[in-house]
């Protein structure tokens, strides 16, 4: 493990049932870098997600984020440490407004909590204003800022899918993981969440992405980890993972791209 | 009594309990029919210390809060430990439970028999004996419970317990703790039923364990289901209208066995129909 | 003393078989269903009316049981047809259908309440009180019916669900009812199955508790809940672990009456389950 390594996965083992979803699984993804996961599907890319970020706990094997294992962190705390991630079935609040989807994202200052609430309602109101003002300039950001208060339901699919980017822009945290940001996009949305991810490696942020779309993977990734089986079989620079025959006979499940 | 006050009495009373449990079901989705088994420890807690003068009635109030604060979040906590719908049957046996130490535990709460003389509330020097004056009580009680329940909704805490029912999962994916806002919820709740129940001892001067049984938890909830639920204006119409409903059914001549079961017939299609066909009840949003 | 405590345990084991038979009948729409059917308890004390109903205009016991069954059976596909199958389309939430069945759940006791009266009532039939003897043990006829009723039903259930093809469907939307949806299972064909076998099921049950105590309108809940303990403890989904842990509890019970009195049972039991969700929550039984 080098000094630029922000993620560490290691030895991770997961079963389900009878069924090995994740079967000592080892990667790294290095600071300021955007690592994309690849890999046919039901490869356990979405598992390993929820095994960095917590929502699943692995039979075996740890996470070290910045050199410290973080396997006794609730999903919670592991945002407050610096990892964030979207859903692969988005997860919006959809009775909410744009603007408080983000909302909630954003971390809590002194008078967010219940007792400002009914004690110190100036302080509360506040805590609203300063997170309403946050939450716009996210949107803003990934490009949404004409949507600010629009009823989720009113946005496209496209549209829906760099709102899941702005909540956990909002979160602060330096390692972003996104599952399959770009799936289901027409052409121009594709293009929009591209420019979205880009500009999130701009400004400092570490990327793992689960991306099937191998014209998007060649576009943005610095490095690409192919996961087979609940194995990472083989990690590297973009040209030489994609042009290796082998890993080509393995994913071709078939994907249909839209050029990104 | 006049009838009239005694009605406003009672639906505010019962106005504090429906924002209780538009608060626990209502806004963070946890389902409960323990509303009333609180507000009898709250109503028990208070005429038992101020019967024997250990307190005066607003330090006795503030007890009961604090005791069915505690007390709500421990029957909250099955619905965080595990899956699954086994909530509903802790709290169903709480309810159960509760009417069983409320008959059994005679030396505390009377027995069957109940507490009787319970002593007018005593707030500094003034003294709330006559109609009026507990009417005027209860309704700054409502008022104070109200704004209470106003404040938490826009404030940024009010927006997280809506997302927590909306999706926990990405609640925690925000960094967000589900189980503390749960638990929180679970201990204001339980404070405005403490609040309810030191009231309706007041009122009547006499309390017993019928008053807290499960038909009143049922009660509760059709109140806030006919409201409807997340408003205040749906937690304040919902008691209005059902406390009406006895003095309804009067007109029509019903056998004396029968009367009971009518209103919780009424109170049984209520809950259904208004699921089925309007689940945002009359000023409310939808559960 | 040992013939009073084998008595309080033959008593123990009747009644947890009556109580097995709520809770074999509860976990199969449950675990089949995912929906926590409260109003289970409504069609136990609709089927206790019903029969009771039918034995004081002169019909024998068997066949008002019979009817009573075929009566709640009805009544149980008119809840999932009317009430539950409705909520499932407009996608209402878990909550919301819970509020509906508390609802149904209400209606129901209060309608034979009405119809009937709020008050207990028993068996007129004749050789209801009648006794046998079992070394030690006394046991009425009535017992004898829980018993036997209980235990046949018990055996029916199982081999259905493990020898016939309907039962195999069950099986296999209760493991799995979203890849039962996609793969042409028809989840909601196999819906109105469960609830028209639970419902008859549950309808026995009242009958045949009712029939060897007393029938009242608001029980239903207290049995309902033993039940349900029985189930969650059991494991969601095992109708052995079902009546295996209601026989249990309700020994477990009876036995505790030699130094608890009997208005603290259901403390008691309650007390027992949280201590298990504490400690084993996934059931002692589970196969999922």
């Amino acid at each position: 493990m080098t000094d630029d390594t922000h993620l560490e996965v290691r030895d991770v083992d997961l079963n389900f049932g009878g069924l090995k979803a994740l079967d000592d699984c080892s990667f790294t993804a290095r600071k300021g870098l955007v690592t994309c996961l690849a890999g046919p599907n039901g490869a356990g890319k979405t598992t390993i997600f929820n095994v960095i970020t917590g929502f699943l706990k692995p039979g075996s094997g740890t996470i070290c984020f910045r050199g410290e294992a973080i396997d006794a962190l609730s999903p919670k705390e592991r945002v407050a440490r610096g990892i964030a991630r979207t859903f692969q079935d988005l997860r919006l609040f959809t009775e909410m407004s744009v603007s408080d989807n983000v909302v909630i994202y954003v971390p809590d200052d002194s008078g967010s909590g219940p007792l400002a609430a009914l004690v110190r309602p100036f302080a509360a109101a506040r805590s609203l204003r300063a997170k309403r003002e946050k939450a716009v300039a996210v949107l803003e950001r990934v490009g949404l800022g004409h949507k600010v208060d629009a009823p989720v339901t009113s946005l496209s699919y496209g549209q829906q899918k760099l709102l899941c980017i702005a909540r956990v822009l909002a979160t602060g945290a330096e390692m972003l993981l996104l599952d399959e940001p770009t799936s289901g996009l027409s052409q121009s949305a594709l293009h929009e969440m591209v420019a979205a991810v880009e500009r999130l490696k701009a400004d400092g942020h570490t990327l793992l992405i689960v991306e099937h779309n191998t014209r998007v993977v060649t576009r943005i990734a610095d490095e690409i980890v192919f996961l087979h089986r609940g194995h990472a079989i083989r990690q590297g620079a973009p040209e030489v993972i994609l042009s290796d025959p082998e890993l080509e006979r393995i994913y071709f499940g078939g994907v249909v791209e839209p050029a990104a | 009594m006049s009838f009239f006050l005694s009605y406003l009495i009672l639906s505010a009373i019962f106005a504090i309990l429906a924002l209780s449990t538009n608060l626990l079901v209502g806004l963070v989705g946890i389902f409960s029919v323990s509303q009333a088994a609180i507000f009898g420890v709250g109503a028990y807690i208070v005429a038992g210390l101020t019967m024997h003068s250990v307190m005066p009635f607003l330090p006795a109030l503030v007890v009961a809060m604090a005791v069915c604060a505690v007390l709500n979040v421990l029957l909250a906590l099955p619905s965080l430990r595990v899956a699954g719908d086994y909530f509903v049957v802790t709290s169903f046996g709480s309810q159960l439970v509760a009417t069983a130490l409320f008959i059994n535990l005679v030396f505390l709460t009377g027995g069957a028999s109940g507490l009787s003389g319970i002593p007018a509330p005593e707030i500094l020097c003034w003294k709330a004996v006559l109609p009026w004056q507990i009417a005027i009580l209860s309704i700054a009680a409502l008022a104070f419970v109200s704004l209470m329940f106003w404040l938490m909704m826009r404030s940024p805490f009010g927006k997280l317990i809506n997302a927590v029912r909306l999706d926990e999962n990405a609640v925690r994916a925000a960094g967000k703790g589900v189980r503390s806002t749960k638990l929180v919820v679970a201990a204001i709740s339980g404070t405005f039923a403490a609040i309810a129940g030191g009231l309706y001892g007041v009122h009547l001067s006499y309390i017993d364990p019928v008053s807290f049984d499960i038909h009143v938890s049922i009660l509760i909830l059709a109140m806030m289901v006919f409201g409807g639920a997340r408003t205040l204006a749906g937690s304040i119409l919902g008691p209005l209208v059902l406390l009406a409903l006895p003095q309804l059914l009067n007109l029509i001549q019903l056998p004396s066995t029968s009367i009971g079961p009518v209103r919780q017939l009424i109170y049984g299609l209520l809950l259904v129909l208004f699921m089925l066909f309007r689940p945002q009840g009359l000023l409310g949003k939808k559960i | 003393m040992a013939g009073f405590l084998l008595q309080l345990l033959a008593d123990g084991l009747v009644t947890g078989i009556g109580i097995g038979l709520v809770a074999i009948s509860f976990t199969l729409y449950y675990a089949t269903t995912g929906t926590f059917h409260v109003a289970h308890a409504g069609l136990y004390t609709l089927g206790a009316y019903m029969a009771w109903w039918l034995t004081t205009m002169s019909v024998p016991f068997a066949l008002a049981c019979i009817a009573a069954a075929a009566i709640c059976l009805l009544a149980g596909l008119l809840v999932q047809v009317l009430v539950y199958d409705r909520l499932d389309r407009t996608d209402a939430s878990p909550l919301a259908k819970l509020i509906a069945s508390l609802g149904v759940l209400y209606v129901l006791q209060n309608l034979v309440a009405i119809l009937f009266s709020p008050d207990l009532l028993q068996f007129p039939t004749a050789w209801r009180g009648g006794v046998i003897q079992l070394g030690e043990v006394y046991l009425s006829y009535a017992q004898l019916v829980v018993a036997g009723s209980g235990l046949v039903i018990f055996a029916a259930l199982m081999a259905f669900t493990r020898l016939t093809m309907a039962g195999t469907r069950i099986r296999a939307v209760a493991s799995n009812p979203f890849l039962a949806e996609i793969t042409q299972l028809r989840p909601h064909r196999v819906y109105l199955m469960v609830m028209a076998i639970a419902s008859a099921i549950v309808a026995v049950a009242g009958a045949a508790i009712g029939f060897d105590q007393a029938i009242q309108p608001y029980t239903g809940i207290l049995v309902l809940l033993v039940a349900t303990i029985a189930v969650i403890a059991g494991g969601i989904g095992s109708i052995t672990g079902a009546f295996v842990i209601s026989i249990f509890l309700s020994v477990l019970q009876n036995a505790t009456l030699v130094v608890l009195p009997g208005r603290w049972s259901i403390a008691l039991t309650f007390a027992l389950f949280i201590a298990f969700i504490v400690i084993r929550p996934r059931g002692l039984f589970a196969h999922r």
